[in-house]
């Protein structure tokens, strides 16, 4: 049996979900490529023990999260804020103009936030983990969760402060 | 607008950034070169599916001949290179030596052993001439211009800074040749798909070898734990970090060879204290393979202890590293696949010569 057998799959499925993640944690499109393309290439190394762990998914996603954290910690990359975000796509209509200024105003906030924080913010309000969930993912506390979430969004606000309001984070 | 709405928002701004086949291609590198090598189970990683997925190694098996280089080369009366008409691809060149070394009369060989005599290349123990990897381009230099030849056809090129020429080096794909001049940060950086050559002043850095996509991996020399990536054009710079450690305790790292995909460097190691490392290269003792993207050694191959040294020159597509072993009676151009080990002595030349092998560039720059 091939031990990578049900992996191609996987990503083809769940590529798509996993790109919007990546893109999320870094802002930058080669960066977000080779952010999930190493987490995959991690995920592959130890396929038949993650596919058996029955959350492919949720190992991806850590795999990410950790190896965001280790490049901020080894300061290889550049981080790249709004300018590398990229041009609206052609489905952008009247309110395309309105559309990119948020997500311009998002992305350089999120580039502001320690790179923990952005990962919280985008396991919670993104992917619509659990406290518990994000926890589990970053290695941490639940208690470390919420003290990261709430510095976050404190200084989401500090940096935009029309971009959030209190509801703003529903 | 919720924080949610606006975090999908900004993600539909993503790509699709995954490739399954990539990311299965890696890991089965990875698994290979972590866990098979260091257990020595050769046999574990002798398969098709990997040494498919290593296109630069040699195949194992049987020792054989390698048409690419004559089995035997033996000091003999050799021509001029005929300046009117093609000779053929080349294998190497070698050198023939003053005991001293003080002047070194260069030679063009090919495959079936036939030998041509080079222009004089001036250098100090040395011969300063350089071949491209597919073995089609000449590079020699009379201490001011550069020579390109075309070994295919009789087309030469001449290229030249504003000082005298210095060195050359291939990026491993033979798309750029990098020339450099006497004068701090001077080079000329020829693409070899169009023949055109750039010349640049004022470059912050010297490349200690050049990828495929024309940036240079600037070395830390003496060697920190880490490398540059330069883009001349730029002159942006990158620091990485290799961890862990290249070598062991008391291991000093040499300058690198990139492998022919210039996604990984091979890094020769010797004894620290042995040597002095910015004047003599050796005696090299193992070669640890390092992964560019992000510093991590995939895996270490200890030399043999014999009665030669080994001196890591390139690598190169289908043939692994190459490296000369010299032994007191002859050199040897040897072949290693890092992930079996095997070494191939693929020809045996005279003691005492210098030996060109293609894409390796000028000894000294």
């Amino acid at each position: 049996m091939d031990r990578y057998e049900g992996f191609r799959e996987f990503v083809l499925a769940r590529g798509p979900a996993l790109s919007r993640t990546a893109y999320l944690l870094t802002g930058d499109h080669q960066l977000a490529e080779d952010l999930l393309q190493q987490a995959l290439t991690r995920t592959a190394v130890h396929w038949p023990r993650v596919f058996a762990g029955g959350n492919p998914e949720g190992y991806v996603r850590r795999a990410m999260v950790n190896e965001r954290t280790s490049w901020w910690r080894r300061r290889r990359y550049t981080e790249v804020g709004a300018g590398a975000l990229a041009a609206p796509g052609a489905a952008a209509v009247a309110d395309a103009a309105d559309s990119v200024v948020r997500r311009i105003a998002l992305a350089r906030a999120l580039a502001q936030l320690p790179v923990r924080q952005r990962a919280v913010l985008v396991l919670r309000f993104f992917e619509d983990l659990t406290e518990a969930q994000t926890a589990e993912v970053l290695g941490c506390s639940v208690g470390t969760v919420k003290s990261q979430a709430h510095d976050a969004l404190a200084r989401l606000r500090a940096l935009a402060p029309d971009m959030l309001s209190e509801e703003a984070t529903a | 607008m919720s924080l949610r709405e606006r975090m999908h928002e900004l993600a539909d701004g993503a790509r699709s950034y995954a490739d399954p086949d990539a990311a299965v291609a890696r890991a089965r590198r990875r698994r290979v070169t972590s866990t098979a090598v260091p257990l020595g189970v050769a046999g574990l990683v002798l398969s098709g599916l990997v040494l498919s997925g290593l296109p630069w190694l040699p195949a194992d098996g049987p020792a054989e001949v390698d048409h690419r280089y004559p089995a035997a080369v033996a000091f003999e009366t050799a021509p001029p290179l005929p300046a009117n008409r093609a000779v053929g691809t080349a294998s190497f060149v070698y050198g023939r030596c003053t005991p001293t070394r003080s002047a070194c009369e260069p030679f063009l060989v090919l495959p079936d052993g036939k030998q041509y005599a080079l222009p004089e290349a001036p250098g100090f123990g040395t011969i300063l001439v350089t071949l491209s990897p597919n073995g089609r381009w000449l590079g020699w230099s009379n201490g001011i211009e550069f020579y390109l030849r075309d070994l295919h056809g009789q087309r030469e090129r001449m290229f030249r800074g504003k000082s005298g020429w210095t060195g050359a080096r291939w990026s491993p794909d033979g798309r750029w040749l990098v020339l450099s001049w006497n004068n701090m940060g001077e080079f000329t950086i020829i693409d070899m798909n169009t023949g055109k050559g750039t010349f640049l002043d004022r470059v912050p850095g010297w490349p200690t070898v050049v990828t495929n996509e024309g940036n240079w991996i600037v070395w830390d020399t003496p060697f920190e734990g880490g490398y540059d990536v330069l883009d001349p054009r730029t002159g942006r710079t990158e620091h990485h970090r290799v961890t862990p450690s290249v070598g062991r305790a008391g291991e000093y790292a040499l300058p690198p060879v990139l492998t022919p995909c210039s996604c990984t460097a091979m890094v020769p190691l010797f004894p620290s204290g042995t040597v002095d490392p910015y004047f003599v290269h050796g005696p090299v003792v193992a070669i640890v393979e390092v992964d560019l993207a992000d510093g991590h050694v995939i895996t270490r191959l200890d030399l043999p202890r014999d009665d030669g040294s080994w001196h890591p020159k390139v690598a190169l597509p289908d043939e692994g590293i190459l490296l000369l072993h010299v032994v007191p009676d002859a050199t040897e151009i040897v072949q290693l696949n890092t992930i079996s080990g095997q070494r191939l002595v693929v020809s045996r030349l005279p003691a005492g010569v210098d030996v060109i092998l293609r894409g390796a560039g000028t000894p000294t720059s």
